[in-house]
C-alpha cells in the first residue's frame, strides 16, 4: 500500500502532467475545432486561424492553472486531455470531409 | 490538493517561476539586448558603420546580387538524401526577396529553391541567404558573425537550438509559464494598487526583496503580459501546426483559391519569360502609397516565380510609422509590369494581429519607446532575480543541506552575473581577433559558451564561502570582472577602429556612440556594486547573526 | 523638435499624474508629511488631478505619433512613471512636495 508521502508525489506529478500536456491537448483540439467552425461561419482560413492563435495561449493559461484548482483529478484529465481529444477529433474530420 | 485557489496560485507562481526563473532572464536579457541589435552589429562590425539605406536599385544591384545566390550547402546536402535520384544542377528559384527597415545599412536577401522528386512532398523546397552592401551589390562574408540579430536575438526567442525545433517549444514553454506566474502573482498579492509605490526600503531585506519584486512586477504588468502573450502568438504556427498537418487539406485549398483570386499564380508555368522593370514597379508602388496618404518606403520585396511566364513581384510598405511590419502590398505582373492586385485593407482580426506582433518584434522608428522597451525588459530582469532571491532567502533556514543552499546561489551568480560576463566577453573577443580570421563568427561564440561555462565553474568554487560568509564572493568577483571586460571593450573599439567617443558623438554616429556609452555605464555600475558587496562582506564579523550584520551595514553605510 | 517636446511634456504628465495617485495613499502621504490622516476628507482632488494628468499624457501621446504608436508609449511612461514616483518616495519623498498645495 503506498504511503500518504508517496501518493501526494504522484499526485503532484499527475497534476504537473495535466497543467503542461494536458492543457496542450485541450488547446490544440480548441485550435483545430474552432477553425473550421470558424470556416463554417464564413471566415477566411487565414482570419479563423488568426482568431484562434490569438486566443489559444489565453486558453492554455487558464486550462493550466485550473489544472492546479479543481479538486478532482480525474475531471481534470478527462476534460483537458478527453475534451481536447474529441474536439481535434471532431475539428479534423469537419475540416476534411464536411 | 489545495485548501484555497490562493494557495494553488501561491504555489504555482513559487515552484513554477523558480524553476523557469533562471531560463526566463536569460530571455528577457537578451530580449532587451535584441531591441537595438542591429545597432549592435554595427558596433561589431566597423565595415557596415555606415548610415542606414533604402532598397537599392533592382537592375543595377538586386538581380544580380539574387542571380548569385545559392541554396545553403548544409540544406543542399541534407535534400540530396531525400529525393529519388539526382538533384539538377541548377534548382528552379521559388522566389527570391530582400527585407529591409530603416535601421539597416545591410541588406538581407534570401531565397527559396524548389526541390524536385521528394516523394513525400511535392512542395519540398530549401532556402539561401545573404548579406549584402546595398551601395554597391559586395555581398558580406558570412564569417562576420551579426552578434547583435543573429546571435543575440535568434538566442532570444529559440536558445539556438533548432533541431525539431525544441529551442523554441522550450522558449514558449517559458514564456507561457510567464503568463500563469503573472496571473497567479497577481491573485496572491493583496494590496495590488494600495502597494503601487512601495518599496519600504529601511525594512529587513526580504521585505525590501519583495517590495521591489512587487513593484517591477506591477508598474510594468502589461509590458511583461503582453511580451510574453506576442511572443507566444509570433511563433503561434509551430507551437500549434494545425495547417501543417491536420487540416492541412482545407489549408491548402484556400491558399488556393486565395491565389485564383488574386490573379497570383501559386505554381509556375514552366515557360521562361524576360522580367519588366522592377524598378518601375517599385516606384509605381511608392506612386500609390503617396496618393493614399501614406508614403513610405519599400520594406519588403518579393520576386516570384523569377524568369517564369507566371511570375508575380510584390512590394510592401515598411512600417515605419506604425506598429505593424510591413503593409499595403501591391502585387505586379512580373512579365508584363502591370499592376495585378492591392492588398485590401486588413480584417478586424488581421489587423489585430498585425499590431500585436509588431508591438514584439519592434520594425517602427520611434527611439523614445525602443529604449522604454528596453527599460521594460530589464525590470522583467530585476522581477525575476528579487522573486529568486526572495525565495532563497525565505528558505535560507530550511535548506536542509549546504549543498542546497550553495548550488541555488550559484546557479544565481551563473545566470545573473555570468550571462553579463559572457556578453561583455563575446564583444571583447570580437575586437580582439583579427577580421579576416577564418570561422571568427564562430571563434566569438566559442568564447561566449566558455565564459560562461567557466563564471559557473568559478561560482560553484566560491560558493564554499557561504559557510562563512553571507554574500558568495562569487558575486562581486564576477562584477569585478565585468567592469574590466566593459571599459576593455570600449577601449579595443577604439584600438581597433579609431572610432572612439570623440569621434562618434561629433559626427553623430548613434548605433557605436550609445553602444560605448552603455557599456561604460555598464562597467561603471558593476564596479560600484562588486565594491559595495565587497565591503559589506569585510566589514561583517565571521559567524555573527544576520540581524547584527545588518545593524553593522547600516551604521556603516 | 516639436514632437519630442509633446514626448517630454507627455512624460512629465505621466509623472505628474502618478505623482497624484500616489499622495492618494496614507502611507506615500505620511512619507512626504508625516502626517497619519490624508489632507481631506476624501482624497478626491489629488484622485481626479491623477487621472486627470494620465489622460493628458495620452492626449499628448496621440498628438506625437500615430496612435498604434501612442498607445504603447503612453503605458510605457506610465510603467516608468511608477517606478520613478515609488524611487522617490523611498529616498527624496520631499521632492514631491511640488504636488501638493
Amino acid at each position: 500500500m503506498a504511503s500518504s508521502k508517496e501518493l501526494s508525489v504522484l499526485h503532484l506529478l499527475s497534476r504537473i502532467s495535466a497543467g503542461i500536456a494536458g492543457a496542450y491537448c485541450f488547446v490544440f483540439g480548441v485550435t483545430t475545432l474552432g477553425i473550421t467552425l470558424g470556416l463554417g461561419l464564413g471566415m477566411s482560413y487565414t482570419d479563423a486561424q488568426t482568431l484562434m492563435y490569438l486566443l489559444a495561449f489565453l486558453i492554455y493559461t487558464t486550462a493550466f492553472c485550473w489544472a492546479f484548482i479543481h479538486r478532482s483529478l480525474l475531471t481534470i484529465w478527462l476534460f483537458l486531455i478527453g475534451g481536447g481529444g474529441v474536439m481535434t477529433a471532431l475539428g479534423w474530420w469537419l475540416g476534411n470531409h464536411a | 490538493m489545495f485548501n484555497s485557489l490562493r494557495q494553488a496560485m501561491a504555489w504555482l507562481h513559487t515552484w513554477f517561476g523558480l524553476v523557469l526563473g533562471y531560463l526566463l532572464v536569460v530571455i528577457f536579457f537578451f530580449g532587451s539586448l535584441s531591441v537595438f541589435d542591429r545597432e549592435i552589429d554595427r558596433w561589431v562590425l566597423p565595415e557596415t558603420r555606415f548610415e542606414p539605406q533604402v532598397i537599392p536599385s533592382y537592375g543595377d544591384i538586386l538581380e544580380e546580387a539574387f542571380v548569385n545566390l545559392a541554396p545553403d550547402p548544409d540544406e543542399l546536402a541534407e535534400a540530396r538524401s531525400r529525393v529519388e535520384g539526382e538533384l539538377p544542377e541548377n534548382l528552379r528559384v521559388l522566389f527570391w526577396g530582400a527585407y529591409t527597415t530603416h535601421r539597416d545599412p545591410t541588406l538581407s536577401i534570401f531565397a527559396e529553391y524548389a526541390i524536385p522528386n521528394n516523394p513525400d512532398d511535392p512542395y519540398d523546397h530549401i532556402h539561401g541567404h545573404a548579406t549584402i552592401d546595398p551601395r554597391n551589390g559586395k555581398v558580406l562574408s558570412e564569417d562576420h558573425l551579426n552578434i547583435g540579430s543573429e546571435f543575440f536575438y535568434p538566442l532570444h526567442y529559440s536558445l539556438h537550438l533548432h533541431w525539431k525545433n525544441l529551442g523554441y517549444f522550450i522558449v514558449g514553454f517559458a514564456a507561457l509559464m510567464m503568463l500563469v506566474a503573472l496571473v497567479s502573482g497577481v491573485v496572491i498579492h493583496r494590496h495590488l494598487f494600495k502597494e503601487l509605490f512601495t518599496f519600504r526600503r529601511d525594512k529587513h531585506y526580504q521585505r525590501r526583496v519583495l517590495d521591489l519584486h512587487n513593484l517591477t512586477g506591477v508598474a510594468a504588468l502589461p509590458f511583461h503580459f503582453f511580451f510574453a502573450l506576442t511572443g507566444l502568438i509570433v511563433f503561434a504556427y509551430i507551437y500549434l501546426p494545425v495547417s501543417e498537418t491536420l487540416l492541412a487539406k482545407p489549408a491548402f485549398e484556400y491558399a488556393m483559391q486565395e491565389a485564383e483570386e488574386k490573379g497570383l499564380p501559386f505554381e509556375a508555368a514552366g515557360i521562361p519569360a524576360a522580367t519588366a522593370s522592377v524598378d518601375e514597379m517599385m516606384a509605381e508602388a511608392k506612386r500609390i502609397w503617396a496618393l493614399r496618404d501614406a508614403a513610405g518606403e519599400v520594406g519588403f520585396l518579393l520576386v516570384n516565380h523569377p524568369g517564369d511566364q507566371n511570375s508575380y513581384v510584390s512590394v510592401f510598405r515598411a512600417g515605419t510609422d506604425t506598429v505593424s511590419l510591413v503593409g499595403q502590398g501591391i502585387h505586379f505582373d512580373g512579365h508584363t509590369g502591370e499592376l495585378l492586385y492591392e492588398d485590401p485593407v486588413h480584417t478586424a482580426i488581421a489587423g489585430l494581429n498585425e499590431f500585436l506582433i509588431g508591438l514584439h518584434l519592434q520594425h517602427f522608428e520611434h527611439w523614445p519607446l525602443r529604449w522604454l522597451y528596453v527599460f521594460g525588459g530589464l525590470i522583467g530582469c530585476v522581477c525575476i532575480a528579487t522573486g529568486f532571491l526572495f525565495f532563497v532567502q525565505k528558505r535560507k533556514r530550511e535548506l536542509k543541506s549546504k549543498f542546497g543552499l550553495r548550488s541555488v546561489d550559484a546557479f544565481a551568480v551563473t545566470t545573473i552575473t555570468g550571462m553579463l560576463l559572457a556578453t561583455v566577453a563575446i564583444l571583447v573577443a570580437n575586437r580582439l581577433l583579427p577580421a579576416d580570421t577564418a570561422d571568427k563568427g564562430n571563434w566569438e561564440i566559442a568564447v561566449f559558451c566558455l565564459s560562461w561555462l567557466l563564471s559557473m565553474a568559478h561560482a560553484f568554487w566560491r560558493s564554499a564561502a557561504l559557510k562563512i560568509q553571507a554574500v558568495s564572493p562569487a558575486w562581486y568577483e564576477q562584477c569585478y570582472a565585468i567592469a574590466a571586460l566593459a571599459l576593455s571593450a570600449v577601449l579595443l573599439n577604439w584600438i581597433s577602429t579609431g572610432d572612439h567617443l570623440l569621434v562618434t558623438l561629433a559626427e553623430p554616429y548613434w548605433p557605436v556612440a550609445s553602444f560605448d556609452l552603455v557599456l561604460m555605464v555598464v562597467s561603471l555600475l558593476s564596479f560600484v556594486i562588486a565594491r559595495r558587496l565587497h565591503r559589506k562582506v569585510i566589514v561583517a564579523p565571521v559567524g555573527a547573526q544576520p540581524e547584527e550584520r545588518k545593524r553593522e551595514e547600516v551604521s556603516r553605510a | 523638435m516639436l514632437k519630442l517636446i509633446l514626448l517630454v511634456l507627455a512624460m512629465g504628465f505621466s509623472l505628474s499624474g502618478m505623482a497624484w495617485l500616489a499622495l492618494t495613499k496614507k502611507a506615500h502621504w505620511y512619507q512626504l508629511s508625516g502626517e497619519r490622516s490624508l489632507p481631506h476628507k476624501k482624497p478626491m482632488p489629488y484622485r481626479l488631478l491623477g487621472y486627470a494628468a494620465l489622460l493628458i499624457s495620452l492626449a499628448l501621446c496621440i498628438l506625437a505619433d500615430n496612435i498604434s504608436i501612442a498607445i504603447l508609449v503612453w503605458v510605457m511612461s506610465m510603467t516608468l512613471a511608477v517606478i520613478c514616483i515609488a524611487f522617490t518616495l523611498s529616498f527624496r519623498p520631499q521632492w514631491l512636495r511640488l504636488f501638493v498645495r
